[in-house]
């Protein structure tokens, strides 16, 4: 019989050989997973490691850009606020959205704080917690208000709870696992937490409140002039008598700053033999050949924030008529801008002679006129008589001119004489199926040998002064200054402390971040001081 | 036996050939990733001190000094930070209201960067060197450039640094020169505290 198995194979040796191949099958077969799967774990690990890494060092960017997004809110906010209280309504308005004045202990000390909570549905995940605390003494700062923005941006984060195996990249970016530090070290625990895992950044930056007169020339758009030189003085230096009064070309001071917030094209033209004791910027826009004409820098990524101009008060203490002479006693009581003595002009100012306006110190500095008109002093001698110890605002809802012999101001400074020119109102809205009304027309500026300080962000201004010097600031539209052959304009520095604080700089910018000693050896954690 | 050995010999060099170059492809993955975050790593060190700095100076390849405000009082985990000054300022030809921390409206704290063996250091004021980063090389441009529209003016019209991170990867074929090679990371930083 044949035996079925094969020859020489009995069942035995059958049995033997099949369960022989079958055990070395698995073995390799599993020592072959165990390896593939060590080595997976294993890259598995390393990769997940580097992922978490990588997202943490972006959420770490977002995060500087939340706290970044705080100051800026900050800044906008303040600077509506100035704009509501220039035109006396409510401030409160300025800080809608934000919880204001909270309280946290953290030690021994008590923080205040706002907090601007994300208003974006799609962003919850992140959070903005800002400080703002008015610094400086009065004295220094002229009674200006100075701030400190301490805003701590958080972001949280995907992934496990671990931290980077890289040393270096947990010391930069300190990411909370379990508190987060930037919180914890401002605001205490309690605000700690905003998710299980965070990065939080810490920027502080200080703003310093900017004045309208912050420039000797600035336009929204053009500058154009000719032959002309411009520096600075400062009538309130009292360490340097001799720099209270302009001189020779840039001898007591060179702050005269000319600029324009114009984008594109040559926005400040002029020519060749003039010199800026200054700097000049712009806001992308170039100049016109200037290799020798500013003493300091040219930049042009400068924007300067110029709000328009709305009516100073609704109330008044005095009206006076355009029909005949005004006398205005200005009381003891008006010590300052805020109870300054405010008059309401019905129409237009065009004193003559016989019509003069004459301000008197009655015991009293300040006086505010709303001029509902144009606004026309040049016409006679000494026809708007500004005398020394006070200071005078005129609001003007019309054109301006103004000429250097009409105008009284023995004083000699720009800052007793400030004038804002209001814009055009626009024009009616259309009823139904009718015409619109005519837009309204620019407003112009004219000076003629003037001393000064002028802001009208909305008028095109022209001047002139031949061989001769002009003194103060102008803001408009555009400028153009006919100056020939050699003028002078004499930027006061004293005005930077003029004018109210129509908006806010960052002057000083700072990260929270310190790289501690002891990280290098212990790695002891991070951890608040107070 | 000898046709079955033969087939095994070849599948076992396949399986060392096949691991060999796995191996080296991870070593080689692992040896840039690492590359690419210390290039990230370094230029986000170098973007926050720069970003505060008032004062750049860069010295050359691979060394870098920035000089950033006194803003803590000590020296310690979790310094206390400084309340700021608010004061008069007087210069040559101005007297500016300025704000700065520490002492003096000069005083600042030094922060150098530099290189030495592998290794990228940072050390701030007179404490320890902390390395901060392997493998990789950096540059700065602080450029003083011409106008373009007024050739010959030069301007510094946006205070900006701009950095550049170079990675040389250590495995390498056979033959390819380094610069064929190497990966560059550039970030351009705005000076915050420079111009205000």
């Amino acid at each position: 019989m044949k035996n079925p198995r094969g020859p020489g194979l009995t069942p035995e040796h059958s049995r033997q050989s099949r369960r022989s191949d079958c055990g070395s099958t698995l073995i390799i077969a599993l020592t072959t997973i165990t390896v593939l799967a060590v080595l997976a774990s294993t890259m598995l690990a390393y990769v997940g490691s580097r992922l978490d890494t990588a997202f943490q060092a972006t959420r770490w960017q977002q995060a500087l850009s939340t706290a970044e997004g705080g100051v800026q809110q900050t800044i906008a906010a303040l600077n509506l606020e100035a704009t509501l209280r220039e035109s006396g309504l409510d401030t409160a308005a300025a800080w809608t959205g934000w919880q204001r004045n909270l309280t946290a202990t953290v030690g021994a000390k008590t923080y205040t704080y706002n907090q601007l909570v994300s208003t974006d549905a799609d962003t919850p995940e992140r959070r903005t917690i800002v400080q703002v605390d008015q610094i400086g003494d009065s004295v220094t700062t002229g009674g200006r208000h100075w701030y400190r923005v301490r805003s701590v941006g958080t972001v949280t984060l995907p992934g496990n709870s671990r931290i980077s195996s890289d040393v270096s990249d947990v010391r930069l970016r300190k990411v909370g696992i379990q508190s987060d530090w930037a919180r914890t070290r401002l605001f205490g625990a309690a605000l700690a937490a905003l998710g299980p895992r965070q990065v939080s950044r810490v920027v502080e930056a200080i703003l310093e409140p900017q004045s309208p007169f912050q420039y000797a020339l600035f336009a929204r758009n053009q500058i154009s002039y000719g032959h002309m030189t411009l520096d600075s003085y400062d009538s309130s230096d009292t360490t340097t008598v001799s720099r209270q009064t302009p001189g020779s070309d840039g001898s007591k001071g060179q702050m005269a700053n000319i600029g324009t917030n114009a984008t594109t094209g040559t926005a400040i033209t002029s020519l060749p033999l003039g010199h800026v004791y200054g700097s000049a910027t712009t806001n992308g826009a170039s100049v016109q050949s200037w290799q020798t004409q500013v003493s300091w820098e040219y930049r042009k990524d400068i924007y300067v924030n110029l709000p328009s101009v709305t009516a100073p008060f609704t109330t008044y203490n005095q009206s006076a008529s355009p029909a005949v002479a005004t006398t205005v006693n200005v009381p003891a009581s008006a010590n300052s801008w805020a109870t300054a003595w405010k008059v309401d002009y019905t129409g237009a100012m065009n004193p003559t002679a016989a019509k003069k306006v004459t301000i008197n110190n009655a015991g009293g500095n300040y006086v505010i006129f709303y001029v509902h008109g144009n606004m026309g002093v040049s016409n006679g001698n000494n026809v708007l008589v500004i005398p020394n110890g006070v200071k005078a605002k005129f609001y003007v809802d019309g054109n301006i001119a103004v000429g250097g012999s009409s105008v009284s101001l023995p004083s000699k400074k720009p800052g007793d004489f400030i004038i804002y020119g209001l814009p055009p109102s626009a024009g009616a809205a259309a009823p139904r199926g009718k015409k619109a009304a005519a837009a309204a027309t620019v407003r112009t500026v004219s000076m003629d040998e003037q001393i000064a300080a002028i802001y009208a962000p909305d008028h095109d201004a022209s001047a002139k002064a031949n061989n001769d010097t002009m003194i103060g600031s102008l803001v408009a539209r555009n400028i153009t200054i006919k100056a020939n052959p050699h003028t002078q304009w004499k930027f006061d520095e004293a005005l930077l402390k003029e004018g109210g604080d129509i908006s806010f700089k960052i002057t000083h910018w700072m990260e929270d971040a310190w790289f501690a000693d002891a990280w290098a050896t212990t790695g002891n954690a991070y951890r608040p001081s107070n | 036996m000898l046709v079955s050995g033969l087939m095994g010999s070849i599948v076992i060099g396949a399986l060392l050939a096949g691991s060999i170059h796995l191996q080296r492809s991870f070593a080689s993955q692992k040896d840039y990733s690492r590359g690419l975050t210390n290039q990230t790593l370094l230029v986000d060190y170098l973007a926050l001190d720069l970003r505060r700095a008032k004062t750049v100076t860069a010295t050359g390849f691979n060394v870098l000094t920035v000089q950033i405000p006194d803003f803590y009082t000590g020296n310690q985990n979790g310094a206390e930070r400084r309340e700021p000054t608010i004061a008069l300022v007087t210069r040559a030809q101005s007297r500016m209201v300025e704000a700065f921390y520490g002492a003096a409206y000069t005083t600042c704290v030094q922060v150098r960067y530099y290189k030495t063996g592998t290794n990228i250091y940072r050390q701030e004021g007179t404490k320890t060197a902390l390395a901060i980063a392997d493998t990789v090389d950096f540059e700065t441009d602080y450029p003083q450039i011409d106008d373009p529209d007024n050739p010959g003016f030069l301007i510094d019209d946006l205070k900006r640094v701009t950095l550049s991170i170079r990675f040389t990867p250590t495995v390498k074929r056979q033959g390819l020169a380094d610069t064929d090679r190497q990966t560059y990371l550039f970030d351009t930083i705005t000076l915050r505290n420079l111009g205000n």
